[in-house]
C-alpha cells in the first residue's frame, strides 16, 4: 500500500486548499513544500530587519465556499475591507472612492455610466456564474447528464435576453479603453475601473479582450467595480497559516524543505515522487499545485506525455510583468485624503497612463511611470508600504543595475504622486519576475500561473482541453491556478482540483 | 415622380456592384448609384499620373469568392488574375526571407533561416488550410443569431454546432485564432524573427490592432481564407488594376440588365412612415424604387443618408459605438527604374526582377510592428510604418510606360484622429515617413520617384466614402462580427426601416475584395422580395 492517498505538490495557498479538502474527505494527504515557510506567493519576505508580503498584498478574491467549508475563520483568519481607493497621479486632482459608496464623488453622468457598466459585469457574472466558480460542462459530452450542463449553460447565457445577451457577447473580447469610454468620461474613473484588469495578463488598455479579464477580476462573488481592498488581519501570509492549519486538523501532513524533483510514473499512471534529497514517498494520486509547465514538463519524465500535450505546455504564456516592492517608511507620507491610509492606493490616473506603462513591458525597457498599487501596513517599527507594480517585464530587471532603474522609477512614481514619500524610506526591497521565478519556482515568474488572456482561460486553461484539472498521466491532476478558473487569490483551482480527484 | 425600380444601390463599389449583378440576374430591375466618375469604390485604377496607372487604394485581390466570379462570368468581362509569385520580406541585417508561392521552394529558403522553423511551417500551412476551410462555409452563410428563439435560427444555430463537432480537432485552434494576438500565435510556431513579423503583419491589416492585441490572430485568419481558382491562400493582381475588377462586375451587372449612373452622389434616404422607398439625390432629383440598398459604411448610411428620426434610439447608439477607425494609408508612386533591394545585390538582374514579382512585406519584426502601432495609438503616424508593397507594371506591363514602373504601398499605422493637426498638415510627412521606411531597405527609391500621390485616411473618407478612412468599413474585431456585425440584431443584411437592407464591407463576412457581403445581401432580398 502506498505512503499516501494524495500526495499535494506545493504549498502555497491552492495546494494547501486542495490538501484540506482532501483531507477533510479522508485521504491521508501529503503537501510538500519546496522552501521552508509555506504559503507560496502569500508569503512574507524579509528585508533587513523589516517584513512585509512577497508577492499580493490583499485577498481581494478569496472565494466564501472556501472560507466556509475549511472553517478558515475558526483558524484564526479574520478578513476586513480597505477604506477605498485614491487614485492619484502627479498631475491630476485626486479622486477618492469609499468604501461605502465608490461613487460619491463622481460626476451625475458617470454614475449613470458605471452602474450600466456594474450592470454588464452582474449579468455576466449570474449567466457565467456555475463555470467562473465551478467545473466546466464537459464540451465532449458522453452521456445525457453532461448533455444536460452543457445545454444549460448555454441556455443561462441566452437568457440574458435578446438585448442583453449581445451586449455581454460584445463586451467579453473589446479592449478596456473601449469599454469604459462608451460609459463614463472622467480619466480618473476610467482608470479606476480598468487597473485591476490588468493583473495577470499582458494587456493594456488598447489590447482587446480587457472585457474578459475585467470579469475574471470582478467574479460574481466580489463585482463591484469600485469595491475596496480586502485585507488578511496579519497579511496575506495570515491566510496561508488559516489554510495550513485547517489542512493539518483535518489531518493532512505538511512538509516544508521538501523539494519534488519528479514526479513518478509507471504504466502511464503516477506511483509517486522522488525528492531531491533523493527520498521516494509512493501516492496513489498526485494534484499539482505548481505552474502546469513546471508540472508537466520540469517534473515529469520527458516521454510520458502525448508529444502534442507536451508540446502545448511548453507554449503556455508566462510573461510575468508584475512587481513588488516594500518599504520600510519612517512615518506616512502626506496623504491628499487620510482615510486612504487604511486603502489602496492606485497611482496611475488615466487610460493613457496605464497604456504607457505597458509599452515598456513590450520591449523589456524599465517603465518611466509604472503603474502601482500602493498599500500601507504598520509594524513595531513603523510603516511598511506595499507597491504592486504593473508592468516590469522580466528582461527589463535582468541585472543588477536594471534591477535598481527599475525600484527607482517606481520610488520615484509614488514620489510625484505622494510628495515626500522618499524622505521617509528607512529601506526598501524589490522583487520582480525574476525573483518570483527564483525563490518561487514559478515559470516566467508568473505569480497567476499563466497569463490570464482569452485563450488561456476556460476551455483553453491550461492548455486547449485539459481544462477538468485531469492530465493525460492517470492519477495526476492539476490544481493550481494554472487551471480553471485561473490566478488569484480565490481558492477555486485548489478546490476543485481537489474535488476531481475525489471524484475520480 | 420619376422612373421606377425595383431596387436601388446606393455606391458603386464591388459589394454595391456585385449585389446589383445578382439582383438584375434574378430579373430585377436595378440601379446602382456612384457618386465619383467612376465605379469601383476603394478598387478602381486611375491615371493620376499621365501614363502610369495606378491601383489606388485597394490593389490585391485573393477573397473573391470563386462562386462570384463563376455566376457572374467574370473573365467573360476581362477580369484576370495574374499570380504574385510570392512574399519578400527584406530583413535588418541585409539578409531577406521569400516565401514563394512554391511550397518546395520555400522550404528551401526557409531551411537557410531556421530548419525548425522550415518544418513548422508545412504543419502551420496545414493547419491554417484547414482552419480557412473550417471558417469558409461561414462566409457563404448570413449568421445565426443565438439570442434569435425561432425555430429557424435554433436549427442553424444546432447545425453549426454539429458542424463544428466534426472538425473537433481544430475547434482548439480555432478558438486560439479567435482569441490570441497574431503576435503571440506566430511566436508558439516560430523563431526567425522576419518570419514572424511578416506572418503577424497580416493581423493588422484594417484594423486599430497591433500586433500584440488579442484579436489580431482572427484578421491574420480573415486573410489566409484568399483563394485564386480555388487554389488556396494566393493573392493576385488583376489585369488592369483593380479597376478592372470592378469594371468586370459592372459589365456583367448590366449585362443582366442592371443601369449604372455615375456622378450621381445620394443625398438621402427617402422614408415613408417607417419604409424606405427611394433616394433622394444632391441635385435635388429624386428616385423612388421597391427596395433600397446601401452598399456605403454603416455610419454613412445610418449617421448621414437616413434622418435620425427614422431610426430607434436604440439602433442610433448601436451605429454610434460601431467602431470605424481608419488605421491606413496608401502610398502610390511612379518610378523610373526598379527599386534596388539590399538584400538583393548579390542576384543577377533577371533573379532580382522574380523576387520583386511578388509582395514586398516591411516588416522585419513584430516589435517593428507594434511600435509602429504604439505611434499611432497616441495620434501620429507611424515614424517607422508597415508596408505592403507591389509593383504592378512588372506582373501587368500596361500600367506603367515601358521601363517605368509603378509602386502601390500599403502602409499602416496612419490613425484617423491625429493628436495634433490636421492630415492636411501631416499628409507630405507620412508618405516622406513611408519613403524613409523603405529606403532603409532600398536606398535607391528615392531618386527615383518620379510621381507620389499620398492617401490618408482622411483622403479616403473625402475621396472613397470610407468612414474615418477604414478599409473594412468597420473594425474586424470580434465584437464587431459573426451575428454582431455590423450591429446586433442586423447581421441579416436588414435595417430597422421596412424594404431598406445593407450589403457593404459593414456587414458580415466584413472587408477585402471578396464581395461575400453583396452576393449574401442579394439572396436575402430575392428571398424577401419574391
Amino acid at each position: 500500500m502506498a505512503d499516501y492517498d494524495v500526495i499535494v505538490i506545493g504549498g502555497g495557498h491552492n495546494g494547501l486548499t486542495a490538501a484540506a479538502y482532501l483531507a477533510s474527505s479522508g485521504k491521508r494527504t501529503l503537501v510538500l513544500e519546496a522552501r521552508s515557510e509555506l504559503g507560496g506567493s502569500l508569503a512574507n519576505k524579509t528585508f533587513g530587519e523589516h517584513s512585509a508580503p512577497l508577492g499580493f498584498a490583499t485577498v481581494d478574491n478569496l472565494h466564501p465556499s472556501v472560507v466556509d467549508d475549511l472553517g478558515l475563520a475558526g483558524h484564526g483568519l479574520e478578513m476586513n475591507d480597505g477604506s477605498g481607493t485614491l487614485v492619484v497621479s502627479g498631475t491630476t486632482e485626486p479622486l477618492w472612492l469609499p468604501a461605502d459608496d465608490p461613487a460619491a464623488n463622481l460626476s451625475a453622468e458617470d454614475r449613470t455610466g458605471l452602474a450600466e457598466i456594474q450592470r454588464l459585469v452582474d449579468l455576466a457574472g449570474v449567466a457565467l456564474k456555475p463555470i467562473l466558480s465551478g467545473a466546466l460542462p464537459t464540451i465532449e459530452p458522453t452521456g445525457i447528464g453532461d448533455l444536460f450542463g452543457l445545454l444549460m449553460a448555454g441556455w443561462r447565457l441566452r437568457s440574458l435576453g435578446r438585448r442583453d445577451m449581445p451586449e455581454i457577447m460584445r463586451m467579453l473580447p473589446m479592449t478596456l479603453r473601449d469599454i469604459v469610454e462608451e460609459h463614463v468620461s472622467d480619466p480618473r474613473l476610467q482608470a479606476a475601473i480598468a487597473c485591476p484588469a490588468f493583473h495577470g495578463t499582458w494587456l493594456g488598455p488598447w489590447s482587446a479582450g480587457g472585457g474578459f479579464a475585467l470579469l475574471h477580476h470582478r467574479p460574481p462573488w466580489r463585482s463591484q467595480l469600485l469595491g475596496p481592498p480586502r485585507f488578511a488581519k496579519g497579511g496575506p501570509a495570515a491566510l496561508a497559516a488559516a489554510l495550513a492549519a485547517a489542512a493539518t486538523a483535518k489531518g493532512a501532513t505538511l512538509r516544508t524543505d521538501a523539494r519534488v524533483e519528479r514526479i513518478r510514473v509507471a504504466d502511464n499512471h503516477v506511483v509517486g515522487v522522488t525528492l531531491a534529497n533523493g527520498e521516494t514517498i509512493e501516492a496513489a494520486d498526485i494534484l499539482s499545485a505548481c505552474d502546469p509547465t513546471t508540472t508537466l514538463v520540469d517534473l515529469l519524465q520527458p516521454g510520458w506525455l502525448p508529444p502534442e500535450t507536451h508540446r502545448a505546455a511548453r507554449v503556455i504564456r508566462y510573461r510575468g510583468t508584475v512587481a513588488t516592492a516594500r518599504f520600510a517608511l519612517s512615518a506616512l507620507p502626506a496623504l491628499p485624503v487620510s482615510e486612504a491610509a487604511t486603502g489602496r492606493i492606485q497611482i496611475g490616473a488615466s487610460l493613457v497612463a496605464l497604456e504607457q506603462a505597458f509599452d515598456p513591458a513590450k520591449y523589456d525597457e524599465v517603465p518611466a511611470a509604472p503603474m502601482i498599487e500602493l498599500t500601507f501596513t504598520e509594524s513595531a517599527a513603523g510603516p511598511i508600504a506595499h507597491a504592486w507594480v504593473q508592468h516590469v517585464s522580466a528582461g527589463a530587471a535582468a541585472d543588477a543595475g536594471a534591477r535598481a532603474s527599475v525600484l527607482e522609477a517606481i520610488t520615484n512614481t509614488i514620489e510625484t504622486a505622494l510628495p515626500g514619500f522618499t524622505a521617509q524610506i528607512q529601506a526598501s526591497d524589490l522583487s520582480t519576475a525574476v525573483d518570483f521565478q527564483a525563490e518561487l519556482g514559478l515559470a516566467g515568474g508568473h505569480l497567476y500561473h499563466g497569463e490570464l488572456g482569452m485563450d488561456q482561460l476556460l476551455y483553453m486553461r491550461p492548455i486547449p482541453g485539459m481544462y477538468d484539472h485531469s492530465t493525460p498521466i492517470q492519477g495526476l491532476y492539476l490544481g493550481g491556478p494554472g487551471s480553471h478558473p485561473g490566478g488569484g487569490i480565490t481558492g477555486l483551482p485548489g478546490k476543485l482540483g481537489a474535488a476531481r480527484v475525489l471524484v475520480d | 415622380m420619376s422612373q421606377r425600380y425595383d431596387a436601388i444601390i446606393i455606391g458603386g463599389g464591388h459589394n454595391g456592384l456585385i449585389c446589383a449583378a445578382y439582383l438584375a440576374r434574378a430579373g430585377r430591375k436595378v440601379l446602382v448609384l456612384e457618386s465619383r466618375y467612376l465605379v469601383g469604390g476603394a478598387a478602381v485604377t486611375e491615371e493620376i499620373n499621365p501614363g502610369f496607372k495606378y491601383t489606388v487604394a485597394a490593389y490585391v485581390v485573393s477573397l473573391l469568392r470563386p462562386q462570384i466570379i463563376a455566376d457572374l462570368n467574370l473573365p467573360a468581362y476581362g477580369f484576370e488574375l495574374l499570380p504574385l509569385n510570392g512574399t519578400l520580406t527584406p530583413m535588418v541585417n541585409g539578409d531577406h526571407l521569400m516565401r514563394w508561392h512554391d511550397a518546395g521552394e520555400t522550404r528551401l529558403e526557409l531551411m537557410r533561416h531556421s530548419p525548425a522553423d522550415a518544418e513548422a511551417y508545412e504543419h502551420f500551412a496545414m493547419l491554417m488550410y484547414h482552419l480557412g476551410m473550417a471558417v469558409r462555409p461561414m462566409l457563404s452563410t448570413t449568421p445565426v443569431d443565438p439570442t434569435s428563439l425561432s425555430p429557424a435560427a435554433l436549427k442553424q444555430l444546432a447545425d453549426v454546432g454539429r458542424q463544428f463537432g466534426k472538425k473537433a480537432d481544430y475547434l482548439y485552434d480555432l478558438a486560439k485564432l479567435m482569441t490570441m494576438s497574431s503576435g503571440d500565435f506566430v511566436e508558439q510556431w516560430f523563431e526567425t524573427p522576419a518570419l514572424q513579423g511578416t506572418l503577424a503583419a497580416s493581423g493588422i491589416i484594417g484594423t486599430f490592432l497591433g500586433p500584440r492585441s488579442p484579436g489580431s490572430a482572427y484578421v491574420m485568419l480573415h486573410h489566409y481564407m484568399g483563394e485564386i481558382d480555388g487554389e488556396f491562400r494566393a493573392w493576385g493582381l488583376p489585369r488592369g488594376g483593380m479597376g478592372a475588377v470592378s469594371e468586370a462586375i459592372a459589365s456583367s451587372a448590366r449585362a443582366f440588365g442592371a443601369e449604372i449612373r455615375c456622378d450621381a452622389p445620394v443625398s438621402q434616404v427617402i422614408v415613408q412612415s417607417n419604409k424606405a422607398v427611394g433616394v433622394a439625390l444632391v441635385d435635388g432629383e429624386e428616385i423612388y424604387a421597391g427596395t433600397v440598398i446601401s452598399s456605403v459604411d454603416p455610419k454613412l448610411t445610418f449617421e448621414h443618408l437616413v434622418a435620425a428620426e427614422h431610426l430607434p434610439a436604440e439602433f442610433r447608439k448601436h451605429i454610434a459605438r460601431y467602431k470605424i477607425r481608419g488605421s491606413s494609408g496608401k502610398v502610390n508612386l511612379s518610378i523610373d527604374a526598379l527599386p534596388e533591394f539590399t538584400c538583393l545585390q548579390h542576384l543577377s538582374k533577371s533573379d532580382q526582377i522574380a523576387y520583386l514579382s511578388g509582395a514586398m512585406s516591411i516588416s522585419p519584426s513584430i516589435e517593428y510592428l507594434e511600435r509602429a502601432f504604439d505611434d499611432a495609438k497616441y495620434g501620429s503616424y507611424s515614424r517607422r510604418p508597415y508596408m505592403d508593397m507591389v509593383i504592378p507594371s512588372l506582373i501587368d506591363p500596361t500600367m506603367a510606360p515601358p521601363g517605368k514602373h509603378v509602386v502601390s504601398l500599403f502602409c499602416a499605422f496612419a490613425p484617423y484622429d491625429l493628436a495634433e493637426g490636421t492630415w492636411e498638415d501631416h499628409r507630405e510627412g507620412f508618405g516622406d515617413a513611408v519613403i524613409d521606411a523603405l529606403a532603409q531597405f532600398a536606398p535607391n527609391i528615392k531618386d527615383i520617384i518620379l510621381h507620389r500621390q499620398v492617401l490618408t485616411p482622411w483622403d479616403m473618407e473625402q475621396q472613397m466614402g470610407l468612414t474615418q478612412g477604414n478599409i473594412f468599413h468597420g473594425e474586424l474585431t470580434l465584437e464587431q462580427l459573426f451575428f454582431l456585425r455590423p450591429v446586433p440584431g442586423y447581421a441579416d443584411f436588414t435595417t430597422p426601416l421596412r424594404h431598406m437592407y445593407m450589403c457593404g464591407s459593414g456587414c458580415h463576412p466584413g472587408g477585402g475584395v471578396m464581395g461575400a457581403p453583396g452576393k449574401l445581401a442579394a439572396a436575402r432580398i430575392i428571398a424577401d422580395t419574391r
